[in-house]
């Protein structure tokens, strides 16, 4: 009975972690294992949140690449209408700055699988690694 | 009905005698743990907590992804295990405290994940996973406090999450459409009550349910006033947070009275601070910034603070003199802690990062409860040797 007692206890406390160890192996996977695209990005709205920024990103279908998808057309249905992209707190102002100041041309790369979802993996500002575009400016 | 109404009671009905009684209450007296001690501990803890929370913030982008996930691992699994010990060794209050600890740190868990996957904002999404994740902990913890927050938020993020089926698409907007905001929430509690019927009074979502009731009350007076006074402003001020969140503290508060003393000091405390946010935002309405009024230099702001607590320390310092007012003392105290709090926060915002200032202010607390458990025990024994 008390073993019964324990193995209820320890199951109810593992589920969560177990839960989210999964979705984050899951999540590593498609983000290592998938096809790369890049997809123009499109608008911006940075927010304040309690720690760093998020940018806010849409993909410009229009200036899109569709040869880079298995079928030659790209698979608009499968991707989220607006991206958020994390930027670290001390860096993300900077960033702004440039996206203001300079208007670089935004690419967004993604990891995708067919069937799965899209991943948002970094951005590029005219075809260059964000923090290496600031590294430049700098 | 408290002990001493109990004995009083039971000596009526002669199932204990006077001697018995009085020895009785004599025992609860001196061993009865204070309960601002308790609450100023609660704080303690409480500001070490989002102090030490805010100092790894502060250094978190230093660290790379995969050790992000490694530490938010290892500290849930250490939360976990400290559930499973304290439940082992029969320590109920702690054992509840580190399940709501947990629940708020598989929430955390869903953001930093989200946020580390740059995965795209759908907060209702994430709260029906918490929802889902917490389900087991709800039924696992002995207070309805968890049930009350998965009451609130499971029907609400499966009902956004059912919404992508166009039928009931078109139902809720339908209801949108002709129900005002303080009319649907009228219905909601409604709709809650109902359901809270269905279960058995002593089961943690029956209570559950009756706090979201409780709370749900002050939300639909906050709704009434946006929808009559304000019809145009649709955020919020600082004065109106300020009432909600005093409604907030004071609902919880009231709720848990008759349950535990830690609670009841604790949600004194927040009702207090809420009141006094409340009154600081009411000076603000009359044309004052709030960085004057948080750096301090606003005249009628400090000179409130300050008469506010030289009246309380000159009321604890008469009501333990009198020593027959004990009680008195314990809520003066409390009210003198407040006040510190405040002036420290006031000026160690300057000075050092939140975090570390938050840390300060734990040891400040942690301070005040030992000369408050001290005062206290001395007292005790002042009274022990008057009699």
């Amino acid at each position: 009975m008390k073993l019964n007692q324990n193995i209820k206890i320890i199951s109810a406390l593992s589920f969560p972690i177990i839960i989210l160890i999964i979705w984050s192996i899951y999540l590593s996977c498609l983000s290592y294992f998938g096809q790369t695209v890049k997809l123009p990005g499109a608008g911006y709205d940075p927010r304040d949140l309690l720690s760093g920024k998020y940018i806010l990103l849409s993909i410009n279908w229009d200036k899109a690449d569709c040869s880079q998808f298995t079928d030659n057309s790209c698979p608009k249905e499968k991707f989220e209408k607006i991206y958020r992209y994390y930027a670290p707190e001390k860096e993300a102002p900077q960033m702004e700055n440039y996206i203001n100041k300079y208007l670089p041309e935004i690419t967004m790369e993604f990891t995708y699988r067919q069937g799965q979802t899209p991943i948002l993996k970094e951005i590029y500002f005219d075809k260059m690694l964000w923090k290496d575009y600031q590294k430049k400016e700098e | 009905m408290n002990i001493k109404q109990k004995l009083e009671l039971w000596q009526q009905n002669k199932l204990i005698s006077l001697e018995q009684q009085q020895e009785i209450l004599a025992f609860e007296e001196q061993n009865t743990k204070p309960f601002a001690v308790f609450a100023l501990l609660t704080i303690s803890a409480l500001c070490f907590g989002i102090g030490l929370i805010g100092t790894i913030a502060a250094n978190w982008d230093r660290l790379s992804d995969t050790m992000k996930l490694i530490n938010y691992f290892i500290l849930s699994c250490a939360i976990g295990y400290g559930i499973y010990f304290c439940r082992k060794k029969y320590a109920a209050k702690l054992t509840e405290a580190l399940i709501l600890l947990y629940a708020i740190d598989i929430l955390a868990g869903i953001g930093l994940i989200a946020q580390i996957f740059n995965l795209s904002s759908d907060t209702l999404g994430w709260l029906l996973l918490w929802s889902i994740l917490i389900t087991p902990l709800v039924f696992l913890s002995k207070t309805p406090i968890l049930a009350f927050f998965w009451v609130c938020t499971l029907p609400m993020s499966l009902l956004d999450c059912l919404e992508e089926i166009e039928f009931i698409k078109n139902w809720m907007d339908m209801i949108m459409n002709y129900i005002p905001s303080n009319a649907a929430l009228w219905l909601i509690t409604a709709i809650y009550f109902a359901i809270s019927c269905l279960f058995k009074r002593e089961s943690k979502i029956f209570e559950g349910l009756r706090a979201w009731i409780y709370f749900s009350l002050p939300c639909i007076f906050m709704a009434l006033y946006n929808d009559w006074f304000t019809e145009t402003e649709k955020n919020m001020n600082w004065g109106q947070w300020s009432i909600l969140g005093l409604c907030l503290a004071l609902s919880v508060g009231f709720y848990y009275m008759p349950k535990t003393k830690e609670f009841r000091g604790t949600s004194i405390i927040l009702g207090i601070f809420a009141l006094f946010n409340l009154i600081t935002g009411l000076i603000l309405i009359y044309g004052t910034t709030a960085e004057e009024m948080y750096l301090g230099n606003n005249a009628i702001y400090k000179l409130t603070q300050h008469i506010f607590s030289v009246a309380l320390l000159l009321t604890m310092l008469f009501r333990t003199i009198q020593l027959k007012r004990l009680n008195w003392a314990k809520v003066a105290l409390t009210f003198v802690s407040i006040d510190f709090f405040v002036i420290y926060v006031d000026y160690s915002q300057a000075l050092l990062s939140t975090g570390l200032s938050m840390m300060g202010c734990s040891l400040v607390f942690l301070g005040l409860a030992y000369i408050a458990a001290r005062g206290i025990q001395l007292i005790n024994e002042h009274q022990g040797q008057t009699k």
